[in-house]
């Protein structure tokens, strides 16, 4: 005879363990499928992909090979080169230093509003959110008309002898943070916001009240409690940034390239899937190896 | 605002008629209050009365709106709390929660940049007196309620305040260990000699650890003095029902005394006013067989409830409450004497018209 299922109390339904497992399972099996179709196996594709050889007319040749990845190391026909290790390696940089930007302009923004009295509260969320209201390529072409030459930015900069009179603010590098840190902001600010929020504001007395100098009420009573938000915030503002394209290739030009152009460039104009699949898998790979570290220093950071 | 030279030249903790609003609500009412140095000093008052508020202005975490502080001799109205040489215990603890016990407790001592070994040496010290020696490693999420308290008490000490302020500490305590830890702050502040500020809405915590308190009431001090001043002559209504249980009896002014609903009461006490109240403790109500001698009220049991250490009578006439001794249990319906004697009986303040 089958084994009784004993009936199980359950958030106040009775149920059976049997029972339950199925209603889970049958809720999960949509995500997953998801998941298999739309991550996993395009990522197994990928994977294999960046082992294969390009043909002449950019089509796949399953010949094995490890060619795309000596190529991406700087190895070729004509002699080393460091030209894509400095694009990873610039991308690295402009991820960081976005996040870094975000998160410091953050702070006293979200302890900003989380000061409105409640009612405008929201309204100074919406007007970080609004932006997210027009597509990424218009808000992005919109800095061309910021940084062209006749607005007072680009006349300051030539005042100043940064660059000669009646040139735009752009294409460099200072273009691609102002727009990269623009983009991602409010990934950092809302996230954030959500932690300064809900702030416990008596450690912040208790810190004064035991002689703590401004430094010391930050690292001690702040940042251990917006922690939680500032890690969401650095996540959402890290990865994406590490493979952006529009922006830089918009506001940076062909001088400062990053990763995500060059990815877009070898699945676009160069047909080189190969390849192109390699550099994605070198992304991954170098994301991965900087969360890993960020999990370090914020652990680190934790017990200062 | 008054500017008494004494003021300057006085030891402990000095206020003088601060004010303080919060938009239209009056936090402080022209507040004044002296504390000595080393005594144990309760403000004491229901939620909302400005206890709280006037303890954030001793500490620097609030600013007066108006009046002066001084603390030995020294004016800090204006000082940040930074500078102050006062600590608090805060109501939540408000212990850091990624510090470990000793770290928490090292907190203020490493803020000033004290030694190494002198940090070392004074938090072991702490630790050893408040009996947490052995959770010194220890998270704050980790501890019972009774441990937080003791090492935010240890925190506030260990730097050695003119003044530890205390937000009502045991709020956060159930009912039996709120007992002993309020003998042992008792104990904890005779042994340190250091004033001690204590801020609550519990009566019993008031009495038990003050060497003097202040009721207040809507952000003003309506009585100071010794626990037993305030609890056996209380000045009016307010405190006699906010310090234990009063019965409070109407009455109108005759020569020699009151007369109430249930006959003529003598009393020993001036009477201000024409019609007002007297109020007498259950307790000092005398329960016999036979009339006392003067002020005797025939009453007659209606209800009667067991209270542990006491049984407590409701008897009629009047809105009397009578707390009798333990072992005498009294049927309702029976008739007896009370005796409400003249030295027992409290004119209050308060008219009635």
């Amino acid at each position: 005879m089958k084994r009784a299922d004993t009936t199980i109390a359950w958030y106040g339904a009775l149920t059976t363990r049997h029972r339950l497992m199925k209603l889970g399972g049958g809720l999960l099996i949509p995500g997953m499928l998801w998941l298999m179709f739309f991550l996993v196996i395009p990522g197994l594709v990928l994977v294999a992909v960046s082992f294969l050889t390009r043909g002449a007319y950019g089509e796949l040749e399953w010949t094995f090979t490890l060619e795309n990845y000596r190529r991406l190391a700087g190895f070729s026909l004509f002699g080393w080169t460091a030209d894509y290790l400095i694009i990873l390696w610039r991308s690295l940089v402009v991820a960081f230093v976005t996040t870094l930007v975000s998160v410091v302009v953050s702070y006293p923004l979200c302890f900003f509003i989380a000061a409105r009295p409640e009612r405008s509260r929201y309204l100074w969320l919406t007007l970080v959110i609004i932006p997210f209201w027009t597509n990424m390529v218009i808000r992005t072409y919109a800095w061309f008309l910021i940084l062209s030459p006749e607005m007072p930015f680009a006349r300051l900069a030539a005042l100043l002898g940064f660059i000669p009179a009646g040139a735009p603010l752009y294409p460099n590098a200072f273009a691609v943070y102002l727009g990269m840190v623009s983009m991602f902001l409010p990934f950092v600010t809302l996230p954030l916001y959500a932690s300064v929020e809900r702030l416990d504001w008596s450690l912040v007395e208790a810190a004064q009240d035991l002689y703590a100098s401004r430094t010391r009420v930050f690292t001690q009573a702040i940042l251990p409690q917006t922690l939680p938000g500032l890690s969401v915030g650095i996540i959402l503002t890290f990865i994406p940034a590490m493979g952006m394209f529009v922006v830089p290739d918009l506001l940076g030009g062909a001088k400062y390239m990053l990763v995500g152009n060059l990815i877009q460039q070898q699945f676009g104009p160069s047909r080189d899937w190969p390849f192109g699949a390699a550099i994605s898998m070198a992304l991954m790979v170098l994301t991965m190896v900087g969360l890993q570290i960020y999990r370090r220093k914020g652990k680190e950071i934790e017990v200062l | 605002m008054s500017r008494s030279p004494e003021s300057t030249t006085e030891n402990g903790l000095a206020i003088r008629n601060v004010c303080k609003r919060y938009g239209d609500f009056i936090a402080l009412e022209d507040v004044s209050l002296h504390v000595a140095p080393g005594e144990f000093f309760t403000l004491l008052g229901p939620s909302g009365c400005g206890k709280t508020t006037l303890l954030r202005i001793i500490a620097g975490l609030e600013l007066a709106d108006s009046g002066r502080i001084f603390s030995g001799g020294k004016e800090i109205t204006r000082l940040p709390a930074i500078k102050r040489q006062v600590n608090t215990v805060f109501q939540s603890y408000a212990l850091f929660p990624h510090l470990t016990v000793w770290e928490n407790v090292a907190f203020g001592l490493r803020s000033r940049k004290f030694p190494a070994d002198e940090i070392k040496r004074r938090v072991q010290r702490r630790l050893e007196m408040l009996d947490l020696g052995a959770l010194a490693g220890r998270q704050p999420h980790q501890l019972s309620g009774g441990q937080k308290q003791r090492v935010a008490l240890a925190r506030a000490l260990v730097n050695e305040p003119d003044v530890l302020l205390l937000d009502e500490p045991m709020s956060a305590l159930d009912a039996r260990l709120r007992n002993q830890v309020q003998e042992d702050l008792r104990r904890l502040q005779r042994k340190l000699g250091r004033t001690f500020i204590l801020v609550t809405h519990d009566q019993a915590e008031a009495l038990v650890c003050s060497d003097r308190m202040a009721v207040m009431r809507d952000g003003q001090i309506v009585q100071t003095g010794d626990p037993e001043a305030v609890y056996d002559y209380p000045k009016n209504r307010f405190v006699a029902e906010f310090l234990g249980v009063a019965n409070l009896i109407p009455c109108t002014r005759v020569p020699g005394g009151v007369q109430t609903a249930f006959g003529f009461l003598a009393l020993e006490q001036e009477v201000p006013w024409e019609e007002g109240i007297v109020a007498i403790r259950p307790e000092w109500i005398r329960v016999s067989e036979n009339p006392p001698e003067q002020n005797g009220v025939r009453a007659t049991v209606t209800d009667i409830v067991y209270r542990g250490t006491s049984f407590e009578l409701w008897v009629e006439p009047g809105p009397l409450r009578v707390r009798t001794s333990s072992y005498r249990r009294i049927d309702p319906g029976r008739q007896i004497w009370l005796e409400l004697a003249p030295g027992e009986l409290q004119v209050l303040e308060d008219e009635t018209s």
